[in-house]
């Protein structure tokens, strides 16, 4: 039973602010009023904890010890959270906010992966790229992580509350997957062989055994959604059949009723197809939105490559739902609402019934400062609400 | 150089894209980005790693810093050249979104084309060191064309040509700095169409034309890419060489009449290569390619996705393979 037609949820991240971030550092004085001004601003009635006038706040601290620090995220989250239902979002999470970044956090609570060094991400931002050196598996300190986070969001808000998880894909896409590439060249492979079969090898052990364990405690802590977020899909041909068969088996075993998303962005889609059709996926958010216009939306200027997936949904008969990516992470230009509204509403006409359409972001707002991505997230919910008014939802 | 004694077929090494930075480098980089540096620190820090790559290639045929100093390969010139949007934002934002390069966990800022894409002589190589028999990275005619966001050009031929002219423009310069080669890197090929037959681009030869033949030897390398599929795009453009990714590639599918960059050294993987396993993969690929012309060895792509010691043992592996029979 759908909530309603054009559900609004965020992806995934929303960037850590620097008090959260820097949880060593002296706090300067702009972070602290960062915090105190989000914290009015969204109604945190926890930002007295980390600044007050009589200076007793974590941030006003010249050390923290690491409960101090954990209460530190905790706030980060609740912030978030705050975020998320003032804009109106019918789905939230917490903008990651525990998390370091989306592959250095699940590899850092994988075993059989260590850190091979730091990569520039862009601009001045790193990230640490592991090497699988044996073979890959959750920790049990990191299916209690996930269970936690989800319990933490779940106590501190009535929304649906809509938990992800980067994909098995994508973490293997992304790591140097060296034990599986000795085990295939041990077998007698040549380099390509072995590459190809290697990562094969990574995507499976990584869904069977990573994602999937994460994914059934979500399922048993009474998940309803549940999302795993693929950025690095669709790049490489003749990956399709590995790609749907890891999605499959990481959502193996969820009881019916719990929703199966999947976040793709940047990617040619195409390429999935036809494997995709035998993915037991209930709903894909898509990223539709980068480097269109904020301001105007003419679907005769849309490039056909934008709507694909729709046609190819429609094409191989997949019954599932759409999320449609109306803001652009990427640009600090603020998407109208009636844009957002004319998308929503084109997206609808080519699926043929809004009540399979969703809404959200191109992909997680990290990317951009508070009061951007606030200010989308606003202008979507607003824009929702005009493409509910068209349709009569 | 040990190279050439190799039946006088191997021409040396060369890297095939930029490098990778330090821990040191990164966390001078943060620091400049959180305020709690100047940009003095972050320049000192590119340096030191800007010695280190240098000195790592012993026996190269043509030698770079390894330019991870840009901070993409296309940030020098969406800031020097005219022809791109100077967007009304801060920062870094004012080059373009930050956009994903290809499926990987890194990213480019796309800068959008809104005029004709021109130079005055120095953009490109005034973001470039001095540094004896250089070879010098940039993004050939058809990535540029597919990476950029163009709101200006009517067709990409037109688009291709003016980015050659506006390289030409720099050669000058760029030959009084040292530097005796440019590759192309090519790397939409290889992600865009990896096992289909590959048409050359319309205008694409003649944008090599333009840049060929200028007093610098230019080469282009396909990363990603099976070769002998991307090889057929250039085999009739007046080039000094084509790099293939030798781990992508069927040798025994390549053809060419074209001097090679053998890509051997796997620029995705974390494990050092050994020398046993180096010249093993140029004996395969001897006995199985339909080939007699010389060639260069390198990585199969830029080594920026391994990080920077891993870097700098895989270069001295190229450098070792110098001193010993193939």
């Amino acid at each position: 039973m759908r909530e309603k037609a054009f559900i609004t949820q965020e992806i995934g991240s929303i960037q850590r602010p620097a008090w959260r971030q820097k949880l060593d550092a002296k706090p300067l004085p702009e972070w602290i009023a960062e915090a105190i001004f989000w914290g009015e601003r969204l109604g945190v009635k926890e930002k007295s904890e980390l600044a007050n006038p009589k200076k007793t706040g974590l941030l006003q601290k010249s050390a923290r010890t690491p409960a101090e620090k954990q209460r530190i995220i905790d706030i980060a989250s609740l912030y978030v959270i705050r975020m998320f239902e003032s804009a109106g979002l019918d789905r939230v999470f917490n903008g990651e906010q525990p998390r370091t970044e989306m592959y250095d956090f699940l590899a850092k609570n994988t075993r059989g992966i260590s850190t091979a060094g730091v990569l520039n991400s862009f601009d001045a931002n790193y990230f640490k790229k592991g090497v699988i050196d044996s073979a890959v598996g959750v920790l049990p300190s990191g299916v209690a992580f996930f269970e936690e986070e989800f319990s933490f969001v779940k106590k501190n808000t009535g929304k649906v509350v809509k938990p992800c998880l980067t994909g098995p894909y994508t973490m293997a896409d992304w790591s140097y997957i060296e034990h599986y590439r000795k085990l295939r060249e041990g077998g007698g492979a040549g380099p390509l062989d072995a590459l190809m079969a290697g990562r094969h090898d990574a995507i499976l052990a990584f869904s069977k055994d990573v994602l999937n364990p994460i994914v059934q405690g979500l399922g048993r802590m009474g998940a309803s959604v549940i999302q795993i977020d693929e950025p690095a899909a669709a790049t490489r041909e003749g990956e399709s059949e590995v790609f749907t068969q890891a999605l499959n088996l990481s959502f193996e075993g969820l009881p019916g009723g719990v929703e199966k998303a999947v976040h793709l962005c940047y990617s040619n889609y195409s390429a999935l197809f036809p494997a995709l059709a035998e993915c037991k996926a209930d709903s894909y958010l898509v990223e539709f939105t980068n480097h269109a216009s904020p301001v105007n939306f003419k679907p005769d200027q849309v490039s056909p490559e934008t709507f694909k997936i729709i046609e190819l949904f429609k094409e191989y008969s997949m019954d599932v739902d759409v999320g449609v990516g109306v803001v652009d992470i990427h640009s600090d230009l603020i998407e109208t609402p009636q844009v957002i509204r004319d998308r929503l509403l084109y997206a609808a006409k080519l699926i043929g019934d809004p009540t399979r359409v969703q809404v959200n972001p191109d992909c997680g707002l990290r990317t951009r400062q508070w009061h951007i991505a606030y200010a989308k997230l606003l202008n979507m919910v607003e824009g929702a609400a005009l493409a509910r008014a068209v349709v009569g939802d | 150089m040990a190279f050439a004694n190799h039946e006088n077929r191997c021409m040396g090494a060369i890297l095939a894209g930029p490098v990778s930075r330090s821990d040191k480098t990164a966390a001078a980089h943060r620091a400049v980005r959180d305020g709690q540096a100047g940009i003095a620190e972050f320049e000192k820090a590119i340096e030191s790693d800007r010695i280190q790559i240098v000195s790592s290639q012993k026996n190269f045929a043509f030698v770079s810093g390894g330019q991870s100093d840009w901070l993409d390969i296309m940030r020098p010139l969406a800031h020097g050249l005219p022809g791109f949007e100077k967007r009304q934002t801060s920062g870094e934002d004012s080059i373009g979104p930050v956009t994903r390069w290809f499926s990987t966990n890194t990213f480019y800022r796309k800068p959008t084309i809104i005029g004709q894409i021109r130079s005055l002589g120095n953009e490109i190589s005034g973001a470039l060191p001095e540094i004896q028999n250089g070879i010098a990275f940039l993004l050939g005619p058809y990535s540029f064309c597919r990476l950029v966001e163009n709101s200006h050009y009517k067709n990409n031929a037109e688009l291709m040509g003016d980015y050659s002219k506006a390289i030409v423009a720099n050669l000058a310069q760029l030959g009084r700095k040292g530097y005796k080669c440019i590759l192309f890197l090519e790397p939409c090929i290889g992600y865009e169409q990896p096992s289909k037959k590959l048409e050359t681009p319309a205008g694409y030869l003649e944008a090599l034309d333009i840049v060929s033949g200028k007093g610098l030897k230019l080469g282009i390398h396909f990363p990603q890419a099976n070769g002998a599929l991307a090889i057929p795009i250039v085999e009739d453009a007046r080039i000094d060489f084509v790099g293939i990714d030798g781990i992508h590639t069927d040798f025994s599918k390549v053809s060419t009449r074209k001097d090679l960059l053998l890509g051997i050294v796997d620029g995705g993987r974390a494990g050092i290569e050994g020398a046993d396993s180096l010249k093993n993969e140029i004996a395969r690929f001897q006995s199985e390619a339909q080939f007699s012309g010389r060639y260069y060895i390198g990585p199969n792509d830029r080594l920026f996705d391994v990080p920077f010691g891993i870097a700098l043992e895989k270069i001295r592996a190229l450098s070792a393979l110098g001193e010993q029979p193939l």
